[in-house]
């Protein structure tokens, strides 16, 4: 059996001896503290000379990577001076912490779809002795803070990118020069109290906090819940004590860079001494490949840590809306009050104004919690404009605003960003603004389209005119007007799931005819008919969706529909206007279907119920769950396959219909039972007529 | 780090907060006349921004001390001037 010393520096009161077997070999490791005296460790080294096989040295503190050269080589000096007599080779886990840091974080952004530190805001208590996992972090984010200057040298700033890092690790950052100005250096806050202020302030603000082995108490010592609650810590070598220290302040993932090979928790040194031990080779001929090859041979992953037991996730998105009318603006108080004694002239202008603004944040979102145990939050970014303004701009106008918006949202640390509203209209509905901006857009077009329609099956259902039974198709006739466009051919290939017969109305016959051909490749057992006029067969549909791109051209005449008909309402601008929709008031027009999210979401009055938002909102919520930052729906058209994914996705993490809409708002339970009252009475004075004819 | 994402409640002129802001208030309580603190809790972004642009040299010094003191570099003096 091979013996392995670890000679640490820290105290003897947590000594250890285990027996493991590793590549194959056994060994014993024994653990044997020096109390943080140099002396003693060196005493110890010479007294298991010749007698292990290896032997580490912990507790030391690791040479900064970046820096002058005369420091790091001191370092190394008197390291060297501790080791030379020594025959038994000698190792600190300097190399494999190196590459445990960058593998760890490499890793972990891949096993968690590659997107896991995009864009977050990370904290480095250290950046010089962590300057490897900074560099690597650089690659995903860029917003990056040290707290070198404030720790190390009590100066009150901090770094704010890895360039500045390297300067001052050169000692030739402008920081250094730094004195405190007249008024804190005069206050009676002493400077050290002040600093520890600064850093918790960066804390809170933090998503992840990166806090290096040696040292670790002393960084977050002062540290309680308000400083690191719900934040990811990544460190190296967690011990239990470490990992309960952290759990008690709510952190919520720990990302340990020292790989977890042996059932016991043990440094770095322990393991490269592991590696050179059962090598038998001399510490300086292990290579990196040695090492690339044992680590990826014995899986040594990074651990991931949920001190709360559950894995927990926090993803995050961004969303813009608009104010929607001069109306929205009274909401600020001055607003109102000053447009109730000046002419209307005083509103236009103030909505003139407004549109000029760069964006700013409505409301933050928070939890939002899906099934499966990820957690969303998000900030609502608005932008001036009304639609009557930014119409009147031409769409360079928006597109800037909405670029300025993925800015403010990237620096906030969203994944991905969807356009609200009106803002999804202009220009060319969003692919300009998805070429240009940093971070994904979605429109949430398709999930709209699919809440649309999940609105109008559970409207048919809560009317119970029509016969539904679980599992079967409805046994009833519905009418697609507008069915070669985009969302029309969407929609008919949704319908000819749940309806018995699909009528397919458009003006392109040849389009019609292949349509259908297509749609009865996927579903056979559906009865389909194709026109391009849609009063024909009008009066005998039980549900009719229209979706097309009129822009208020009349599609369909309402007053020849059946009493008691759904009529779903799918294109933006809509077809049916309030007027039209107000002379038949036995028949429900829905505008949209609104989803109610997961959890228990927190957010400013967006016009909607408790918990329930807009389903281009959702779309984006449930990318943000999902992890799929990736530009989803973009343009005018909507692909059939995105809005059955979305639908699914959402199902996934618990998105549920909350409520139909009409052209003037929800529709409760009482507005159904009126209409569907009125229908019935006007279905059987139909048939008197008929009877007496 | 982008210098340039300020936050819109600053008043137009030549000193801004950035994004970088940690809403540590050093700065409100140097120029208490200039900067202020955004209280609006319900957006958990605590920050500082330009109230008012400053006037005449006391007011000018104090803007330079509380840009030089801030610990996350989120002052800048290189708005338009108007």
């Amino acid at each position: 059996m091979k013996q392995i010393i670890n000679v640490s520096l820290g105290p003897s009161g947590q000594d250890y001896e285990f027996e493991t077997e590793f590549l194959g070999q056994d060994f014993l490791i024994r653990r044997l503290g020096a109390d943080g005296s140099i002396e003693k460790a060196a005493h110890l080294l010479a007294q298991w000379d010749e007698k292990a096989d290896a032997m580490g040295l912990d507790h030391v503190r690791f040479p900064h990577d970046i820096g002058p050269l005369h420091q790091t080589q001191s370092h190394a000096k008197k390291l060297k001076k501790l080791t030379y007599r020594l025959r038994t080779p000698v190792v600190t886990g300097e190399k494999l912490r190196k590459v445990g840091h960058e593998w760890s974080l490499r890793h972990i952004q891949y096993k968690f779809g590659s997107n896991y530190f995009n864009n977050a805001r990370v904290l480095f208590v250290s950046g010089m002795a962590t300057y490897t996992l900074a560099r690597v972090m650089s690659e995903y984010t860029d917003n990056l803070t040290f707290a070198d200057p404030v720790l190390e040298n009590g100066i009150a700033k901090f770094l704010n990118s890895l360039k500045d890092l390297e300067m001052y690790a050169k000692g030739i950052h402008s920081v250094l020069k730094w004195v405190p100005g007249k008024q804190l250096s005069s206050s009676v806050i002493p400077l050290r109290k002040w600093n520890e202020y600064i850093l918790s302030k960066a804390m809170q603000k933090s998503d992840i906090i990166v806090i290096p082995y040696y040292d670790f108490y002393k960084y977050v010592e002062n540290c309680t819940v308000e400083e690191l609650g719900g934040k990811i810590v990544i460190t190296a070598t967690a011990h239990d004590d470490r990992v309960q220290f952290l759990k008690d302040r709510g952190v919520n993932v720990v990302i340990d860079s020292t790989p977890k090979i042996l059932e016991k928790v043990v440094g770095v040194n322990v393991l490269e001494a592991l590696i050179v031990a059962a090598l038998e080779k001399p510490p300086e001929e292990v290579t990196n490949d040695d090492l690339l090859e044992i680590i990826s041979e014995q899986r040594m992953d990074p651990r991931v840590i949920y001190p709360s037991g559950d894995p927990k996730r926090i993803n995050r998105f961004a969303f813009v809306i608009h104010p929607l009318s001069q109306e929205f603006l009274k909401k600020d108080k001055t607003v109102d009050m000053v447009s109730r004694v000046t002419p209307p002239a005083f509103l236009d202008t103030v909505e003139k104004i407004v549109s000029y603004a760069p964006p700013w944040i409505y409301s933050k979102v928070t939890g939002i919690k899906s099934p499966t145990g990820v957690e969303a939050e998000g900030w609502l970014i608005t932008v001036g404009g009304t639609p009557k303004q930014m119409l009147s701009q031409p769409p360079e106008f928006t597109y800037k605003r909405l670029l300025s918006a993925a800015k403010m949202a990237k620096r906030l640390g969203a994944q991905i960003m969807g356009l609200g509203a009106f803002t999804k209209v202009v220009g060319d509905a969003g692919v300009t603004v998805a070429k240009l901006a940093d971070i994904p857009i979605t429109t949430g077009n398709s999930y709209s389209a699919s809440g649309a329609l999940w609105a109008a099956a559970d409207a048919v259902r809560r009317m119970g005119l029509v016969n539904v039974e679980k599992g079967k198709k409805l046994n009833a006739k519905t009418m697609v007007v507008g069915a070669t466009g985009a969302i029309g051919s969407v929609c008919s290939r949704l319908l000819a799931y749940a309806f018995d017969e699909v009528y397919m109305v458009g003006r392109n016959m040849a389009k019609l005819l292949a349509m259908k051909a297509s749609i009865l490749e996927e579903t056979p057992n559906v009865k389909l008919h194709i026109s391009t006029r849609a009063d024909k067969y009008l009066p005998d549909m039980d549900v009719v969706v229209t979706a097309t791109s009129g822009a208020g051209k009349t599609v369909l005449d309402i007053t020849k529909v059946k009493p008691g008909c759904v009529i779903t309402d799918v294109a933006r601008p809509l077809d049916l206007s309030p007027e039209d929709v107000a002379k038949r008031p036995d028949v429900l027009v829905i505008e949209s279907g609104e989803i109610e999210l997961p959890g228990n979401p927190e957010m400013k009055n967006i016009g909607l119920p408790h918990k329930v938002v807009y389903a281009c909102l959702a779309e984006t919520i449930v990318l943000a769950l999902e992890g799929k930052y990736e530009t989803f729906t973009i343009g005018r058209n909507i692909e059939w396959q995105k809005v059955r994914e979305i639908y699914k996705l959402g199902l996934k993490h618990g998105m549920k219909l909350a409520a139909i809409s009409g052209v003037n708002g929800v529709f409760t339970d009482e507005d159904i039972a009126r209409v569907r009252d009125l229908a019935i009475a006007a279905r059987e004075k139909a048939s008197a007529n008929a009877a007496l004819a | 780090m982008n210098k340039t994402n300020r936050f819109r409640e600053n008043a137009p002129g030549k000193y801004y907060v950035n994004q970088n802001c940690i809403g540590c208030t050093l700065c409100s309580e140097i120029a208490s006349h200039n900067f202020r603190i955004n209280t609006n809790e319900e957006l958990d972004v605590i920050h500082s921004y330009v109230c008012r642009q400053p006037e005449g040299i006391r007011e000018e010094e104090l803007c330079a001390e509380a840009m030089a003191s801030c610990p996350a570099d989120a002052i800048g003096n290189g708005g338009i001037k108007l």
